[in-house]
């Protein structure tokens, strides 16, 4: 019986994202596993890494968090409706930097699988691997499943 | 979204390719599909022209490489502990291009590949071939470390 119970999927929207979503659904069906979906929002170039003086909370308003917090849990809920109600599924929001984020939530989820598009959606155009995807393999602790979207043919 | 219906692991006689291996034969335990072990060696018996009867390489060194090709292969079958369908294979050039070359041709529909290997090349984060199957491979690609 295959090994993989807890399974880890980054969302963003992007349709390589997309993808990783239908294929945790796959195999969470074939190995009997639950699937945790987290979003990431990055806020800490937004919010956190100003000096003191700059005094960031009275510099951005309380409405662009609430409008990510939106954003994070629109996004979870797409990749939550698609999970059908065999599979028990679950969404986490958080904020940070993207792959120290998800490492930290895959460590303390106890994944056996992590399954990543491999694109995001802020890539540089002809990167195959976005940055959070390279980062995630090189530093997870467990096996990472990359989804290719469809790429147009070259 | 298709199953899993043929695995591509390509093997080097690492620890991380036993991995890998592992990984695999563990994933077609649920989605009963054949897995396709493959070795890449950079040089054979037939990479001279064999026109010229003047060969650069000693027959003994490229008779080795068949050899540690068969060594490889047949530690890889040997991990297969359930009823899985598998089938083994050589090629012959340059490893990552070799491996994309034939998932392609064969329309795998997922790599399991170790993070590195024995290649003497390697990466910050990954090795190189991993790395650049990762890059262009069509289907997913599984990263087992």
């Amino acid at each position: 019986m295959a090994e993989y119970r807890h399974i880890l999927v980054p969302v963003d929207g992007s349709a390589s994202s997309l993808k990783a979503v239908e294929q945790a659904i796959e195999l969470a069906g074939l190995c009997d596993a639950e699937i945790n979906f987290i979003h990431v929002a990055n806020l800490n170039g937004v919010m956190g890494s100003y000096p003191a003086f700059v005094s960031p909370r009275s510099t951005f308003s309380g409405s662009i968090l609430e409008d990510v917090v939106e954003i994070g849990r629109k996004i979870l809920d797409q990749a939550l409706d698609m999970v059908p109600q065999s599979i028990k599924a679950k969404g986490h929001c958080v904020n940070g930097n993207p792959a120290s984020a998800i490492l930290q939530e895959a460590e303390a989820l106890k994944v056996d699988l992590i399954i990543v598009g491999s694109r995001g959606l802020g890539v540089l155009k002809g990167t195959l691997v976005g940055s959070v995807s390279r980062s995630l393999l090189g530093n997870a602790n467990c096996p990472v499943l990359v989804v290719k979207a469809v790429e147009e043919e070259k | 979204m298709q199953a899993f219906g043929r695995i591509l692991v390509p093997v080097d006689g690492s620890k991380n390719s036993d991995k890998a291996i592992a990984a695999a034969v563990d994933i077609n335990s649920v989605s009963h599909g054949q897995i396709d072990f493959l070795y890449v060696a950079y040089f054979n018996g037939n990479t001279d022209d064999p026109a010229d009867q003047i060969s650069w390489l000693p027959d003994e060194f490229t008779g080795s490489i068949q050899q540690i090709s068969q060594a490889v292969l047949l530690h890889a079958v040997k991990q297969i502990s359930t009823d899985s369908n598998y089938m083994t294979h050589t090629a012959t050039g340059i490893p990552a291009k070799q491996i994309l070359k034939f998932a392609k041709d064969h329309a795998s529909d997922l790599i399991v590949i170790g993070g590195r290997g024995l290649g003497v090349v390697e990466g910050f984060l990954l090795g190189s071939v991993s790395q650049e199957v990762l890059e262009h491979a069509r289907c997913p690609v599984l990263i087992v470390k």
